[in-house]
C-alpha cells in the first residue's frame, strides 16, 4: 500500500512539473498573443468608431521637450506589473508598413496613454490634424514585450509612416533622423510651417542616446 | 466565384490530383493504404497495420521537414485565433460554452457516482456561467445588438467584462476537470500495475 502510494505520488508529482515546465516556457508567448488579440480587437472597434468628433488641442510648437525614457534595463520587472492588456478605447493608429507596425493610440489625456502601455503621444503634442503642427510619439526600442519602437532602427530617409485619426489618413515622410544625449531633454528640429510626425525612442543598442525622426505630411485621404 | 455541381468539383479534385507529382504520389500512397487495409480487414495481419501506421508518420515527418516553416506560421495563427476567441469569443463560441456546461452538469446531476469536490465546483461553476449567460442576454436584448457583430458586442465594456469573465471561469473549470481526471487514470494505472 505503502508503494502504491508512493507510485502515485511520485508519478503525480512529475507530471505537475512537466505541466508547469510547459505553462512557464509557454506564458510569455501566450501573453504576447493576448495582447496582440487586444490590439487587433481595439483597433476593430477604433474603425467602427472612425469620424467621431474629438476635442482638439490647441496649435503647440516646441523646441524643448522634457523627456526622459528608462532605459530598457528596467523594462523586465515593470513589465510584469504593467502586462494589463485593456479594451481602451483608440482614438488613432500609426502604422509604419516598412517594419510592420501597426499599433493603436489612446487619447492623451488616457491613463493608458504610458510608454508602458503604449506608443505614448506626449503630453506637449498636437493632433494630426492641426495645420502646421508636431504630433510626437514615444516608445521603448529594445527586447521587451512594450518595445513597440524595436525595429524603428530600421527606418531611412524617405521612409513612409502612416497615421489615422478622426476618419483621415495622414501619410507622412521621413526628413531627418537625429541622435540626442539621453539627459532629460530632446531638441525637435522641424520645420515650424510643416505638419510633422515625430518619433521618439531610445538609440538601436545604445543605452546613452535618444533617436528622433521627423517626418513630413505628404498626403492624406479620407478613410 | 460560381456554385459548382457536383461533377464539376470532382473535375476540380481531379485536375488537383493530376496537376503535379506530389498530389499523384499522395493519391497513390493512400490508395495503395486503403487497399490494404480493406484486404486485412479479414486476414488481420499485423505486418499491414504496422505499415499503415509507418507510412502514415513517414508522411507527416515528409511535410513537417518540407514545410515546417508554414506549418509554425499556421500553428501561431491558429493559437493566435484560439486566444482571440479565448478572450473575445464570438457568440457561436460563447454558445458553445453554455451548451457544454449544460452537457457537464446533466452528467453531474444524472452520474450519482462523482466525487463530492467535483459535484461542487461543477454546480457552482456552472450557477456562475448561468447567472452571466442572463446577464448577457438581458444586455443585447435591451440594447438591441447585433449578435453577430462582434466588434459591436465588444465596443461595449459590460459585455466585455461578462464574456471576458465567462470565459476565464469556463477555462478554470475545464482545468479542473482536465486535472481531475489525469489524477483519476493515474491512480487507476498504478492501482492495475500493481495487481
Amino acid at each position: 500500500m505503502e508503494q502504491k502510494k508512493k507510485a502515485k505520488l511520485v508519478i503525480l508529482g512529475s507530471s505537475l512539473l512537466m505541466i508547469f515546465g510547459i505553462v512557464a516556457v509557454s506564458i510569455s508567448y501566450l501573453k504576447e498573443k493576448r495582447a496582440q488579440a487586444f490590439e487587433m480587437m481595439n483597433l476593430k472597434i477604433l474603425e467602427r468608431e472612425n469620424g467621431s468628433n474629438r476635442e482638439e488641442k490647441p496649435n503647440q510648437e516646441t523646441e524643448e521637450i522634457l523627456n526622459q525614457l528608462p532605459s530598457v534595463d528596467n523594462l523586465q520587472d515593470e513589465q510584469e506589473n504593467n502586462s494589463e492588456a485593456t479594451v481602451s478605447s483608440y482614438i488613432g493608429t500609426l502604422e509604419i508598413p516598412k517594419i510592420g507596425l501597426t499599433k493603436g493610440l489612446v487619447a492623451i489625456d488616457s491613463p493608458y496613454n504610458n510608454i508602458e502601455y503604449h506608443v505614448t503621444i506626449h503630453a506637449s503634442s498636437s493632433y494630426p490634424n492641426v495645420e502646421g503642427g508636431n504630433f510626437i510619439l514615444m516608445a521603448h526600442s529594445g527586447t521587451a514585450a512594450i518595445s513597440f519602437f524595436r525595429n524603428l532602427y530600421q527606418l531611412n530617409l524617405h521612409d513612409v509612416a502612416y497615421v489615422t485619426y478622426q476618419g483621415i489618413k495622414y501619410q507622412y515622410e521621413i526628413v531627418n533622423i537625429y541622435h540626442v544625449p539621453k539627459n532629460g531633454s530632446v531638441s525637435i528640429k522641424r520645420r515650424s510651417n510643416q505638419q510633422t510626425l515625430t518619433l521618439i525612442t531610445c538609440t538601436y543598442e545604445d543605452e546613452t542616446r535618444q533617436t528622433v525622426y521627423i517626418a513630413e505630411l505628404v498626403g492624406k485621404e479620407v478613410m | 466565384m460560381k456554385s459548382m455541381s457536383f461533377w464539376e468539383r470532382i473535375l476540380e479534385l481531379g485536375k488537383l490530383i493530376f496537376s503535379s507529382p506530389i498530389f499523384i504520389g499522395l493519391f497513390v500512397i493512400f490508395l495503395l493504404i486503403m487497399t490494404f487495409l480493406l484486404l486485412n480487414i479479414k486476414r488481420k495481419n499485423k505486418i499491414i497495420t504496422y505499415l499503415f501506421f509507418g507510412t502514415i508518420l513517414a508522411l507527416f515527418a515528409f511535410v513537417l521537414l518540407g514545410y515546417h516553416q508554414s506549418i509554425l506560421t499556421q500553428l501561431d495563427n491558429l493559437i493566435g485565433t484560439i486566444v482571440l476567441n479565448v478572450f473575445f469569443p464570438s457568440w457561436i463560441v460563447y454558445f458553445l460554452v453554455i451548451v457544454i456546461s449544460y452537457g457537464i452538469i446533466m452528467k453531474t446531476i444524472l452520474h450519482k457516482e462523482s466525487s463530492k469536490l467535483k459535484n461542487i465546483v461543477n454546480i457552482v461553476s456552472f450557477s456562475i456561467l448561468q447567472f452571466l449567460f442572463a446577464s448577457f442576454l438581458i444586455v443585447v436584448l435591451s440594447h438591441n445588438l447585433d449578435l453577430s457583430n462582434r466588434i459591436a458586442l465588444y465596443a461595449r465594456s459590460e459585455l466585455v467584462t461578462i464574456l471576458q469573465f465567462s470565459m476565464t471561469l469556463f477555462l478554470i473549470w475545464m482545468l479542473f476537470l482536465a486535472g481531475y481526471h489525469l489524477i483519476q487514470k493515474i491512480s487507476q494505472v498504478v492501482d492495475r500495475s500493481s495487481l
